[in-house]
């Protein structure tokens, strides 16, 4: 014989309840109230409405307003949780796995290869103007070095520093 | 009890339907009988004094933030609306009256549509005043769209209080028994306009009458199923707590801002009541500080990580200061049509940090 739980029903349109027992298998709950009456819900019918974990249970029923079965044993829970249990059991361990392992390969590997991979399609003069668009923002009232000696310490510089046959054109600019 | 007057006929009418309904319902013959309420011999009346508590722990609300805040980081915030559903549900779970808890029924999936309604509405108008209004109106116009940018941003925290409260009471529920909020937007634009303006004319005399008005509206167009709560506070008496709080808030340097506040809080929740039940509050400034600066530096000094205990902490105190005593005639008491506000109101909330 399945075990039993002391419990409360709410019929979702008074505050008033009813007390009943319950109890539960893999298909549902069966709830038998105090004058020997009793009804059935079936799994896929009614959802688990749980705030605390060591807490009451709540079961709804139906669309609103919805029957509510309250049980505040929390071994009905932990064995409901065994017996009707909806979310897979790997969830939990995915998730951490791939909180810990995938999300920082993601962001360490996938992003910047993602990134790469997409700005081999915009085109140069998009960034340039991106390029010229930051420079701008971030110095906007910038006084550069203009002198002939120190722009041509720079281009000096800039030929040892910019690959040869790259299609960038670059700009080495002291301010 | 107070029956909400306009919506008699409706609740009667959605009686008749629920009853159809669930005699046609084919579901309904697979159960096998379900005792009517009046058949069988259960509580129906109340009486006697109630603590609100607050149950929760430290450990189970740490590991709901943990588990939301990584969440949060891995799918760069989109968890955010679950994250919040989730909080929320812990949060009216562990509160608890008359040996029930309260449930929140909000999904985030409809929290991330209101949320993502509230930045499309936000964004389009940034991008008005941004991109169309500051570029082609003149120079001396500006500081009109300005006024008008002014005004936007009034209704629309407007629109977010309104809204979020709408929100917030149709996903509540005691006993399987929702709340509601029937104020309107207009209602409520009116209310605080007329306050704000009267405040700013009267040198801020007027601003207690107002906070006295608005309790009385928020309060009243607030209802637990068919049953409004109702507010019987005096404007002149909130006028002379205020009155008397500003000027020992201005001796004490600003120190005595906390009594203020608490008094006034007291004062509001002491006159309002459900049916013949009161509220009251036992709400005290120093008490109150305490706990506050407790939570603060909690939190600042483990670095965030003490939140979860420190917020247990405080709602154990916030709430243990509320109780509900008299008589509560619970056969009264009938669920309400529910009008299920959508989450826009609550997606606002969060930018405009409109706290409910």
């Amino acid at each position: 014989m399945s075990k039993t739980w002391r419990g409360l029903y709410f019929d979702g349109r008074t505050p008033t309840h009813r007390d009943v027992t319950v109890s539960s298998d893999t298909r549902g709950v069966r709830i038998k109230f105090e004058d020997g009456s009793g009804c059935f819900w079936h799994r896929v019918d009614f959802r688990v409405q749980q705030g605390l974990q060591q807490g009451p249970v709540h079961l709804e029923y139906g669309e609103f307003p919805s029957e509510t079965l309250v049980v505040d044993d929390p071994e009905f829970g932990r064995n409901f949780g065994k017996n009707l249990t909806s979310r897979n059991r790997f969830f939990t361990p995915l998730l951490a796995l791939f909180t810990v392992i995938i999300f920082p390969a993601l962001i360490y590997w996938g992003i910047p290869s993602a990134s790469g991979l997409f700005a081999r399609f915009v085109p140069l003069s998009i960034e340039k103007k991106i390029g010229q668009y930051v420079i701008d923002e971030i110095f906007p009232n910038r006084v550069i070095c203009e002198t002939a000696a120190g722009r041509q310490a720079l281009e000096k510089l800039l030929v040892r520093l910019a690959p040869a046959d790259s299609d960038y054109e670059f700009q080495l600019e002291i301010i | 009890m107070t029956d909400i007057p306009e919506d008699g006929k409706e609740q009667s009418e959605f009686d008749e339907v629920l009853n159809r309904e669930e005699a046609l319902n084919p579901q309904n013959l697979e159960k096998d009988s379900v005792p009517d309420a009046a058949s069988s011999e259960v509580e129906t009346t109340l009486e006697g004094k109630w603590q609100l508590e607050f149950n929760g722990h430290g450990v189970e609300l740490f590991g709901i933030l943990l588990k939301n805040f990584l969440l949060n980081v891995s799918t760069l915030g989109i968890y955010y609306p679950w994250a919040k559903a989730r909080q929320l549900r812990y949060y009216y779970g562990a509160s608890r009256i008359i040996d029930s808890d309260f449930q929140f029924h909000g999904t985030g999936i409809e929290m991330l549509i209101g949320l993502g309604k509230a930045v499309i509405v936000l964004v389009f108008l940034d991008l008005a005043y941004e991109g169309v209004l500051s570029v082609i109106l003149n120079e001396w116009l500006l500081p009109l769209t300005g006024l008008l940018y002014f005004l936007i941003f009034f209704l629309l925290i407007m629109v977010a209080s309104v809204g979020a409260r709408r929100y917030r009471m149709s996903r509540t529920s005691w006993r399987g028994i929702r709340f509601r909020f029937l104020g309107t937007f207009k209602e409520t634009v009116i209310l605080v306009s007329r306050g704000w303006l009267l405040s700013l004319l009267s040198l801020g005399f007027y601003y207690p009458f107002y906070l006295s008005r608005f309790q009385d509206y928020w309060t009243t167009r607030t209802t637990f199923g068919n049953i409004q709560f109702s507010y019987d506070g005096n404007e002149k008496e909130v006028f002379s707590i205020w009155l008397k709080g500003i000027l020992l808030t201005i001796l004490t340097l600003g120190i005595y801002l906390f009594w203020l506040k608490a008094n006034l809080q007291r004062y509001f929740w002491d006159h309002t009541a459900y049916g013949e039940a009161r509220i009251n509050s036992t709400l005290y400034g120093g008490k109150w500080l305490k706990e506050s600066l407790i939570l603060f530096l909690f939190v600042i000094l483990t670095l965030g990580i003490g939140r979860a205990w420190a917020v247990v902490r405080y709602k154990k105190y916030y709430l243990g200061t509320l109780s509900l005593e008299g008589k509560i005639d619970l056969s009264q008491i009938k669920q309400s049509e529910a009008e299920m506000a959508g989450a826009t109101g609550e997606g606002m909330a969060d930018f405009f940090d409109v706290e409910m």
